[in-house]
């Protein structure tokens, strides 16, 4: 079907332009990919922006108020601050241009800038976040190819029912019921926080020590993602069976196990980097739960503070700091797979 | 209709046993006054009785001696309200926008696509922890904050729907007979995405049950009612002796959004009998 064209034809100097454009060498692919974070950034600080305007009121009463100094001076240096007396084009240039700085403000509630705050913790949760997806990814790529090589009924309703329990289990209550029984009834494993109060352990000791306080965390984590993973993984891996490329390699005599790992398994990973991309931005939210069980010092836990003392700045330090955190992950991960798989440079 | 029903029926256990998970919360819900004329505020025994120890206080009670029995009846209000609000809400926002998007495609359909990445890359619990926070934390602003981080997800679906649909015989019959754009997006093309989009309310709102609860837990709730995330929150002081106090309202969280994925499976497989279920 063809529809008019708005633009019908471009004008001469458009099409010089055109050839001119062309004339160039083609960007690389990773240097398009790079640039299309630069709009999202700017939405991102937008939303970001915005949210402060939905309080009922003026920010600056519930921040002077809540940082218990309610002088007329403070607050009207608080409004200075946020240039509240100013148009808001005006205050919306200023405050892209500071966060762009990484000029994230100031925390009254802790006397510290908010981006020194955030990036101290930003560290805790990517260990729980990175070790959670690490693992999912590992069990659920073995689980899965088992599933789709045995094509065992009774594995694939397993998987089935577990992925769908595992969507309707709230996330902290599993972590409570975990330290009920890991913790509290049978005694094996630590509780809460990522090492023993005054701890003075090192070397070996103190790796033992953060791994036993790293297993409830991630594993609750870790769970849930499992089942996407293994979903995955049992889907690629059913589907690439029965194509060309491995018929040949059975028949040019390759082994049973080397047809699944030289053959299946790497095309069959493809997907998996695109999925953890995906999903690394809704592990952060479960991260936040978990972290509030579990005591772990990080990002959720930081921003639960934050709520608590009504420090919107340092909340919206937060969303931004991860939002940012996940964006790069997303761009790794993409052009990793643009790496791995060069048919991917060629569509775009 | 009939048929319809008896169909779903027939599609298998799972969406029967979803759909008497539903029915059971929902009377629970409605019912709740009569169910347990105790208010689950009010202080109706000792504290700390066991489940199964007194019969008056089935579920046992807590720290304060409240009945849990009644919390979790009334707690299936709280929870089914900002499930149905939040899932419908979510719905037709959704809808609307990927129903444009995928008919006008161009611009709009870029533009679109780029914002629900946004909130696809943005935490979706910390930017309804924010939103919360900032706005205060009515059963409103609760479901404000869902429908927010959840919208993209449907007008991701209906906008594939729609692009399948858009070169569709009768879509390009309404444009030749010279019809507004408004009249083909709503009369044309919207019924012919709904049955995705119904699917779609019952797993947003298994998923806005969860987040809601989350949001009680953290204590980011609205204090004067009693949720099943709030008695969590309550229950994991005593977590150590007395974990009952926090396992029943969670069983009751859990068994909610199960009996929701259940009956949207069974939908899925009844209006959409040509795809698989979406994950």
């Amino acid at each position: 079907m063809t529809q008019p064209q708005a633009d019908a034809g471009p004008d001469a100097g458009g099409r010089t332009l055109a050839r001119l454009l062309r004339s160039f060498p083609r960007p690389p692919y990773w240097l398009y990919r790079v640039l299309q974070i630069v709009p999202v950034v700017f939405l991102i600080i937008t939303i970001n922006f915005f949210l402060l305007r939905l309080a009922p009121g003026d920010i600056a009463d519930v921040m002077a108020g809540e940082a218990g100094a309610y002088s007329v001076e403070f607050t009207e240096k608080l409004r200075q601050d946020f240039g509240l007396d100013r148009p808001l084009l005006t205050q919306y240039v200023t405050y892209v241009g500071k966060v762009l700085q990484l000029d994230l403000g100031w925390s009254h509630r802790n006397a510290q800038t908010v981006l020194s705050l955030v990036l101290e913790r930003l560290s805790a949760t990517a260990v729980l976040v990175l070790t959670a997806i690490f693992i999912a990814a590992v069990l659920g790529s073995a689980l899965g190819t088992i599933a789709a090589l045995t094509r065992s009924r009774f594995v694939d309703s397993l998987i089935s029912a577990i992925a769908t329990m595992g969507f309707a289990t709230p996330l902290f209550w599993l972590g409570l019921m975990l330290i009920v029984v890991f913790s509290v009834q049978l005694q094996w494993l630590p509780s809460s926080g990522m090492y023993e109060i005054g701890s003075r352990a090192t070397g070996w000791d103190a790796v033992t020590e953060r791994i036993r306080h790293l297993a409830l965390p991630v594993a609750c984590l870790a769970a849930y993602y499992l089942a996407i993973y293994t979903r995955l993984m049992r889907t690629n891996v059913s589907e690439l069976k029965h194509q060309d490329f491995v018929r040949t390699a059975r028949a040019k005599g390759a082994s049973p196990a080397r047809t699944v790992f030289r053959h299946i398994l790497p095309n069959a990973m493809l997907g998996l980097i695109t999925l953890t991309g995906l999903q690394f931005g809704a592990l952060f939210s479960g991260s936040v739960t978990i972290e509030a069980v579990f005591g772990w010092p990080g990002l959720g836990q930081l921003a639960l503070s934050a709520v608590t003392a009504r420090d919107y700045n340092l909340l919206l330090g937060i969303l931004f700091i991860s939002s940012l955190f996940v964006l790069l992950v997303n761009l790794v991960t993409d052009l990793s797979y643009a790496w791995l798989d060069p048919r991917v440079e060629l569509s775009q | 209709m009939i048929r319809a029903a008896r169909r779903f029926l027939r599609s298998g256990p799972a969406a029967v046993v979803g759909s008497v998970i539903l029915l059971v919360v929902l009377g629970a819900a409605i019912g709740a006054p009569l169910l347990a004329p105790n208010d689950p505020l009010d202080i109706v025994s000792m504290p700390f009785v066991w489940p199964g120890d007194d019969a008056t206080v089935p579920l046992g009670t807590d720290m304060l001696g409240r009945d849990i029995y009644s919390g979790i009846v009334h707690g299936a209000r709280v929870s089914l309200e900002i499930g149905f609000l939040a899932g419908i809400v979510t719905t037709i926002v959704g809808l609307i926008i990927g129903a444009a998007a995928g008919y006008f495609g161009g611009w709009i359909d870029q533009t679109v696509m780029r914002i629900s990445e946004l909130f696809q890359i943005m935490p979706s619990l910390l930017l309804t922890i924010a939103i919360v926070a900032v706005m205060g934390s009515s059963i409103s602003n609760i479901v404000f904050g869902i429908a927010v981080t959840g919208w993209p997800q449907v007008a991701r679906l209906v906008r594939a729907e729609t692009f399948r649909i858009r070169s569709g015989d009768f879509v390009q019959a309404a444009r030749v007979m010279g019809f507004a754009h408004s009249r083909i997006l709503f009369r044309h093309v919207l019924p012919n995405v709904l049955a995705p989009a119904v699917v779609m309310v019952s797993i947003v709102a298994g998923s806005a049950i969860l987040t809601e609860s989350a949001l009680a837990f953290l204590g980011l709730g609205n204090p004067n009612l009693v949720t099943w995330g709030s008695m969590i929150g309550a229950g994991r002081e005593v977590l150590r002796s007395e974990w009952y106090m926090t396992a029943i309202p969670g069983a009751a969280i859990f068994i909610t959004v199960l009996g929701l994925s259940l009956v949207g499976n069974g939908l899925n497989g009844l209006l959409n009998p040509r795809r698989n279920v979406a994950a």
